[in-house]
C-alpha cells in the first residue's frame, strides 16, 4: 500500500505541473460559464419582460374571475371581493398587488357618431402604468380624477369627433341584462401604437361603472394580481384558488393568454436546445484537454502502477484532477462573469446601433433596444452543477484509459 | 526549404502523431459543425417566432382602401381586387383578398358580436395557415355554401359544436337586415382575441350573398417571397398598389414587432458570446497542440531550419488541419442542416400538453444563407491563427537548446 | 350614418293636438309646462297604425311599409309589411328589452348592448333610441327664447339643455312650436360646440284617427350628405285597447 499525499492533493499538484495547459483549460471553463450565464440571463430577462408586459396589458400575472368568465365573458359573471379577501390575497408572499377591475364591451357615442369598443374600468389610485400599461400611454390630457372621466384611444376619439373636455355617452348591458347609459367627459387620449387598440379601447372609473351596472361596492369582473416573480404564477394561482369563494377561480397568465404561453414555450424550448449545444461544446474542449494530458503521462502512470498504485486509485486520481479543474474553473468563471453580469443587469447593453431592420415607433419615439440580464437562482445553480458534471463526465474516459495502462508497455515504449 | 517542401513536411508532421492531430481536428470540426448548426437554428428561431404571427392572420403586408384601417366600413373597399391580385401573382407575391363585416352571431338564447370574414378558400391557403388550425371539425369547403368556421370562444359562449346551427345577422349593403342560418363546420384553436371571441369564416360567395356586396374586397393579405426582406416587400407592394394603404405587419402590430425586435437584439449579443466561447475552446486546443511540440520544433532549429521556416511550418500545419476540419465539418453539417431546414425540430412534442388548443407554429426550422457558413469559418480561421501565432513565434525564436529542454 | 335620437318616441307615438295651456307664454313656467305636457301625453297612450318609412343614405335608398302598435313609451311592436321579402320581420320593445324577429330564418334575437349602436330597421334611428327614455322635464333645463318665424309661420322657440350628468350626447336641442295651435314643427339637435348636427321636421298636418297630427316626420342629418329618414303615417287609430301582454315574444312571431 502506497502511502503519501492524499489523492486530492496529488491531483492538485498534477494540475499545476503543466501550468500553461491548466490555465488554458481553466479559461475554457471560465468562458463556458460566462457563455452559459450570459445566454441564460439574457433569455430569462427577455422572456420575463415579455410576460410582465403581457400582465401589464391584461389583468395581471394571475387573474381572479368568475369560473366561467373566460369562456363566456359577460358582466353578469361577476365576483365579490371584500376588503378582507383582497387583504388575504395581497398577504400572500408572492403577491405584490391586487386590484379590482371591470372589463367588457360597450358602445360609445357623441353627437357625431357611435362605435363599439372594449372598456376597462379601474381605480387610478390603485392602478398605475406599472399595473396597466395603457395608463402610461396617455398622450393628451391625463387619467380621470373623478367619476365623470373617460379616457379614449386616439383613433376612437378621432372617429367620434371627441377631444379632451368633450362629453361622450357610453351604453352597455348591466348586470341584469338591461341596457344602461352613462356620461363621461374625456379626460385623456391614449396612443398604444397599435391602430386596432387605439380604435377600440377606453378606460373608465371603477366606481362610476359599478354604480351604473348595478354592482355592489366590492363587486368586479376581475381581480388583477401582480407578482414579484412572474415564474411563480402557476403555483400562486393554485394557492389563491383555495382562498376564493366557489364561484371564482384564479388563473395564471398562461391560462388567460394561451397565445403568449405558446410563444414562451417556443422560446424556452429553443433556449434549452441552445444550452445543450453550449454544454456539449464545453465538454468537447474539456475532453480534449484531459485526454491529451492523460495520454502524455502514460509513462508516468505506468510507473505509478508498477510501484503499487491500484488502477482504481489511478482512476480516482484523474477524476480528482477533472474535479479540481471543474471547481476552480467554476470559481474563475464566476469571477470573470460577475462584472459583465452586473453591468448587464444594472445598465444593460444598448443594441440599438446594431439591430436595424424592423424598427418600431411607439407614440412617435423609437424604442431603445437595451438588452438586460437577470438570472434566476435556480438557473444559476443548474449551470454550476452542469459545468461540474460535464467536466467530470468528460474526464471519465481519460481516467478509465489511464487506469487501463499496462505498466510494462507504458514504461518500455516511453510514452 | 521550398514551399512545397514545407507543405509536404507539415502534412507528414501532422500524421506522425495521429492521435493528437485527430483530436485537434476533431475539436475544430465539432466546433465548426456546432456553430454552423447553431447559426442556422438561431436564425430559424427568429423566423419561427415571426411566423407564428404572420402566418396566421396578418401576412407580411396588407393592402386596404384609404381610410379603412382607421374606420372600417362595409362600403370602403378596394374596388378591383382581382387586378391587384393578378399583378401580385406576376410579381411572385402570394396574396388573397378578404371581405369583412361586423354583425351578430346567435344560437339558442345567446348572441355575441361577430366579425364575418369572407375568404377565397383556395387562395387563402397559400397565404395563411388558419386552415390548419381547426381544433374540432373541418375547414371551409367551397362546395358547402352554408358551412362556416368559428372562433373558439365564440363557440363556447354560444354553446356550439361542429354540426350546430348558427344565425348570422348584419346590416347588408343595401340597407336591409341580412339574416341567415348556417352550419358550423369547424371550431378553431385559440389564435388571438378578435378571432377567438367573434371570428366567423365563410366562403367569399356566401359572404357576398349575405351582405349584398357583389364586388370589391376590404383587405388583401400578401406574403413575401423567400429571400425578400420585409421593407423591400412592402415597398414593392406599394408600387403595385399606389392608390391604397399598404402596411407591413410591423406597422400593423407594433407592440409585437417590438417584442420580437428585443428578442433579436439579445440574439445578436448571444451570437457574439457563443462565438467568443467557441473561439476560446479552439484556442486552447491549438495552443496546447503546438506547445507540446516545442521540443521537436527546437530540434528542427538545431538541425538548421530557419526561424521563418519553423514559423511557416507551424502555420501550414494549422492550415492543413483547418482545411480538413472545414471539409469534414461541412460534410457533417450538410445533412444535419438539410434535415433541420426541411424537417425542423418539432417543438410541440417537446412541449407536451401545455400548449394544446393553441394555434402556433410548432416546427422550428433552421435557416441558412451565406452568412451561416461565412461567420463560423471566418471565426475558425481567426481563432486558429491567433492560437498558432503565439506558440509558433515562441518556437521560431527559441534557442534550440532551450527548446529541447522545454517543458 | 347612424343618428341617436330620443325623439324616436315622437315617431312611434304621434302627438296629440294640444289644448291651450293655462300658463301664459313668455313666463318661465310656460315652456316647462309645454314640455311636461308632451311628456305626459305619451304615458298611457295606445295606438295602432300603418306607416311608410323611406330611408335615403349615401349608398342606398329603401322604402318600407310598417305596421305598428304602441302603449306609452314602454311597449311597442313594429312589423314590416313591405317589401314582401322582409314581410313578417318585427321589432318588439317590452319595457327595457328589445327583440327582433327575422322572418327569413324564423329566429328571434334579443338585442343586447353590443347591437345597441346598430340602426333600427336600417333607418337613421338606432336600437338604442327605442330603448332609451329621456323625460324632457327631468333630463333637461328648459328655456324659452324669443319668438321667431319658420317659413313665415310664427313659432315659439324653446331651448332645452341636458342637465349635468345626464347621458345625453347633445349640447342642446331647439324646439320650434307653432304659436297658433302649439304643434311642434321642428327639433334641431346641436352638439356640445353648439353646431347643428341634425333636425327632425314635422309636416303635413292632417286629420287622422280623430286628431290633427303631423303625418310626416323627417329626420335629416345636417352634414350635407343628403341622407334622411322620412316616416309617413298612412293609417292611425287611438281607439285600441292594448294589454301589456300583447307585447310579447309570442306575438312577435305570429303571422
Amino acid at each position: 500500500m502506497l502511502r503519501g499525499p492524499a489523492l486530492f492533493v496529488m491531483a492538485w499538484r498534477n494540475l499545476w505541473r503543466n501550468r500553461r495547459r491548466t490555465i488554458i483549460t481553466l479559461s475554457s471553463l471560465a468562458f463556458g460559464v460566462m457563455t452559459a450565464v450570459t445566454f441564460t440571463s439574457i433569455t430569462d430577462q427577455s422572456l420575463g419582460d415579455a410576460i410582465d408586459l403581457a400582465a401589464r396589458m391584461s389583468n395581471g400575472h394571475v387573474t381572479v374571475q368568475e369560473r366561467d368568465y373566460r369562456d363566456s365573458p359577460s358582466l353578469e359573471r361577476s365576483i365579490t371581493a371584500d376588503d378582507a379577501l383582497r387583504a388575504r390575497l395581497a398577504a400572500d408572499g408572492d403577491v405584490a398587488k391586487v386590484v379590482p377591475r371591470i372589463s367588457g364591451q360597450l358602445v360609445v357615442a357623441t353627437a357625431t357618431d357611435s362605435f363599439g369598443a372594449g372598456f376597462v374600468a379601474l381605480d387610478p389610485t390603485l392602478d398605475d402604468e406599472r399595473s396597466f400599461a395603457p395608463l402610461g400611454q396617455i398622450v393628451e390630457g391625463k387619467v380621470f380624477s373623478d367619476a365623470r372621466g373617460i379616457v379614449l384611444g386616439k383613433t376612437l376619439a378621432k372617429n367620434l369627433g371627441a377631444a379632451v373636455g368633450k362629453k361622450v355617452v357610453y351604453t352597455l348591458t348591466d348586470k341584469h341584462g338591461e341596457i344602461v347609459s352613462g356620461l363621461g367627459r374625456v379626460s385623456g387620449i391614449l396612443s398604444t401604437g397599435s391602430p386596432t387598440a387605439d380604435a377600440a379601447l377606453c378606460i373608465l372609473p371603477l366606481d362610476a361603472v359599478r354604480a351604473l351596472i348595478g354592482y355592489g361596492p366590492d363587486e368586479a369582473t376581475q381581480l388583477a394580481v401582480y407578482l414579484r416573480d412572474q415564474r411563480r404564477a402557476e403555483a400562486t394561482a393554485h394557492r389563491l384558488s383555495a382562498m376564493l369563494p366557489p364561484n371564482a377561480a384564479a388563473l395564471s397568465w398562461a391560462e388567460v393568454n394561451p397565445d403568449l404561453a405558446g410563444f414562451v414555450t417556443v422560446k424556452v424550448i429553443g433556449s434549452e436546445v441552445i444550452e445543450i449545444f453550449v454544454v456539449l461544446l464545453i465538454a468537447a474542449g474539456i475532453f480534449n484537454t484531459l485526454f491529451v494530458s492523460v495520454m502524455e503521462r502514460l509513462r508516468e502512470f505506468g510507473i505509478l502502477l508498477a510501484i503499487g498504485f491500484s488502477p482504481g486509485r489511478l482512476f480516482r486520481l484523474v477524476v480528482w484532477e477533472s474535479l479540481w479543474l471543474a471547481l476552480v474553473g467554476l470559481v474563475v468563471g464566476v469571477i470573470v462573469t460577475a462584472p459583465l453580469y452586473h453591468w448587464m443587469h444594472v445598465h444593460g447593453i444598448d443594441m440599438t446601433a446594431r439591430v436595424g431592420t424592423n424598427r418600431v415607433e411607439i407614440a412617435g419615439a423609437l424604442m431603445p433596444m437595451v438588452v438586460r440580464a437577470t438570472i434566476y437562482t435556480d438557473h444559476a445553480i443548474i449551470i454550476a452543477v452542469a459545468i461540474v458534471a460535464v467536466t467530470l463526465l468528460s474526464g471519465l474516459y481519460p481516467a478509465w484509459r489511464a487506469a487501463r495502462v499496462q505498466p510494462v508497455d507504458a514504461i518500455k515504449l516511453g510514452y | 526549404m521550398s514551399q512545397l517542401g514545407i507543405g509536404k513536411m507539415a502534412w507528414r508532421n501532422l500524421w506522425r502523431n495521429p492521435r493528437r492531430t485527430l483530436v485537434t481536428i476533431g475539436t475544430m470540426t465539432v466546433a465548426l459543425t456546432a456553430l454552423v448548426t447553431f447559426a442556422g437554428l438561431m436564425r430559424g428561431m427568429q423566423t419561427a417566432l415571426e411566423r407564428n404571427v404572420v402566418d396566421l392572420e396578418t401576412g407580411d403586408v396588407q393592402i386596404f382602401e384609404k381610410g379603412y384601417e382607421e374606420k372600417p366600413s362595409l362600403y370602403v373597399r378596394i374596388a378591383d381586387p382581382d387586378a391587384l391580385l393578378r399583378k401580385l401573382d406576376q410579381a411572385g407575391y402570394p396574396a388573397t383578398a378578404r371581405l369583412r363585416a361586423s354583425g351578430l352571431a346567435a344560437a339558442g338564447a345567446s348572441s355575441a358580436g361577430a366579425l364575418l370574414v369572407g375568404i377565397d378558400v383556395a387562395r387563402d391557403r397559400r397565404v395563411s395557415r388558419v386552415w390548419r388550425e381547426v381544433a374540432d371539425g373541418t375547414w371551409l369547403d367551397p362546395a358547402d355554401a352554408k358551412g362556416v368556421v368559428i372562433g373558439r370562444r365564440l363557440a363556447k359562449s354560444l354553446g356550439l359544436r361542429p354540426g350546430g346551427e348558427i344565425l348570422l345577422l348584419t346590416n347588408a349593403a343595401d340597407g336591409s337586415m341580412a339574416n341567415e342560418l348556417y352550419r358550423v363546420r369547424g371550431v378553431l384553436r385559440s389564435m388571438g382575441e378578435v378571432i377567438d371571441r367573434g371570428g366567423v369564416f365563410m366562403n367569399a360567395g356566401t359572404w357576398r350573398q349575405l351582405l349584398v356586396v357583389p364586388d370589391g374586397a376590404h383587405q388583401i393579405i400578401v406574403r413575401r417571397p423567400a429571400g425578400v426582406d420585409l421593407a423591400t416587400a412592402r415597398a414593392t407592394v406599394a408600387k403595385i398598389a399606389p392608390d391604397y394603404d399598404v402596411k407591413s405587419w410591423v406597422q400593423l402590430l407594433p407592440t409585437l414587432a417590438n417584442i420580437l425586435e428585443t428578442q433579436r437584439g439579445s440574439m445578436v449579443l448571444i451570437d457574439l458570446i457563443v462565438y467568443a466561447a467557441v473561439a476560446i475552446v479552439l484556442l486552447n486546443a491549438m495552443m496546447m497542440a503546438v506547445f507540446e511540440r516545442i521540443r521537436e520544433l527546437g530540434v528542427l532549429k538545431a538541425v538548421g531550419m530557419k526561424p521563418g521556416s519553423v514559423f511557416a511550418l507551424v502555420a501550414v500545419e494549422g492550415l492543413w488541419q483547418t482545411a480538413v476540419a472545414v471539409t469534414v465539418g461541412l460534410a457533417l453539417a450538410a445533412p444535419l442542416l438539410y434535415y433541420l431546414v426541411h424537417h425542423g425540430i418539432n417543438i410541440s412534442s417537446l412541449a407536451g400538453a401545455s400548449v394544446q388548443g393553441v394555434a402556433y407554429n410548432s416546427e422550428w426550422h433552421a435557416e441558412i444563407d451565406r452568412s451561416t457558413f461565412a461567420g463560423p469559418i471566418t471565426m475558425l480561421i481567426f481563432a486558429v491563427g491567433i492560437a498558432l501565432a503565439f506558440p509558433a513565434l515562441k518556437a521560431a525564436r527559441l534557442q534550440p537548446v532551450d527548446a529541447m529542454h522545454y517543458r | 350614418m347612424r343618428i341617436r335620437s330620443f325623439a324616436l318616441s315622437l315617431v312611434l307615438v304621434p302627438l296629440l293636438a294640444a289644448p291651450l295651456l293655462a300658463a301664459a307664454p313668455g313666463t318661465p313656467e310656460f315652456a316647462r309646462a309645454l314640455l311636461q305636457k308632451v311628456d305626459d301625453m305619451y304615458r298611457g297612450e295606445q295606438s295602432h297604425g300603418v306607416m311608410e318609412m323611406e330611408v335615403k343614405t349615401r349608398h342606398w335608398t329603401r322604402s318600407m311599409s310598417l305596421e305598428s302598435w304602441s302603449k306609452g313609451k314602454e311597449y311597442s311592436l313594429v312589423r314590416i309589411l313591405e317589401p314582401k321579402k322582409d314581410r313578417g320581420t318585427a321589432t318588439l320593445k317590452d319595457r327595457h328589452d328589445l327583440f327582433t324577429y327575422l322572418n327569413n330564418t324564423g329566429r328571434t334575437v334579443k338585442i343586447s348592448g353590443a347591437m345597441m349602436g346598430g340602426s333600427w330597421m336600417g333607418s337613421h334611428f338606432t336600437n338604442d333610441d327605442l330603448v332609451h327614455e329621456s323625460r324632457f322635464s327631468e333630463d333637461f333645463d328648459i328655456k324659452q327664447l324669443p319668438d321667431d318665424k319658420l317659413d313665415g309661420v310664427p313659432v315659439y322657440r324653446i331651448e332645452i339643455t341636458p342637465k349635468p350628468n345626464r347621458p345625453i350626447v347633445w349640447g342642446k336641442i331647439e324646439i320650434l312650436v307653432r304659436i297658433s295651435d302649439q304643434q311642434p314643427l321642428k327639433d334641431t339637435y346641436f352638439d356640445e360646440d353648439k353646431k347643428p348636427v341634425r333636425e327632425l321636421a314635422l309636416s303635413d298636418f292632417k286629420n287622422i284617427g280623430g286628431r290633427n297630427l303631423p303625418t310626416v316626420m323627417t329626420m335629416r342629418p345636417l352634414d350635407g350628405s343628403g341622407e334622411y329618414t322620412k316616416v309617413t303615417w298612412k293609417e292611425l287609430s287611438f281607439d285600441v285597447k292594448l294589454d301589456p301582454s300583447f307585447f310579447s315574444v309570442r306575438n312577435l312571431t305570429s303571422r
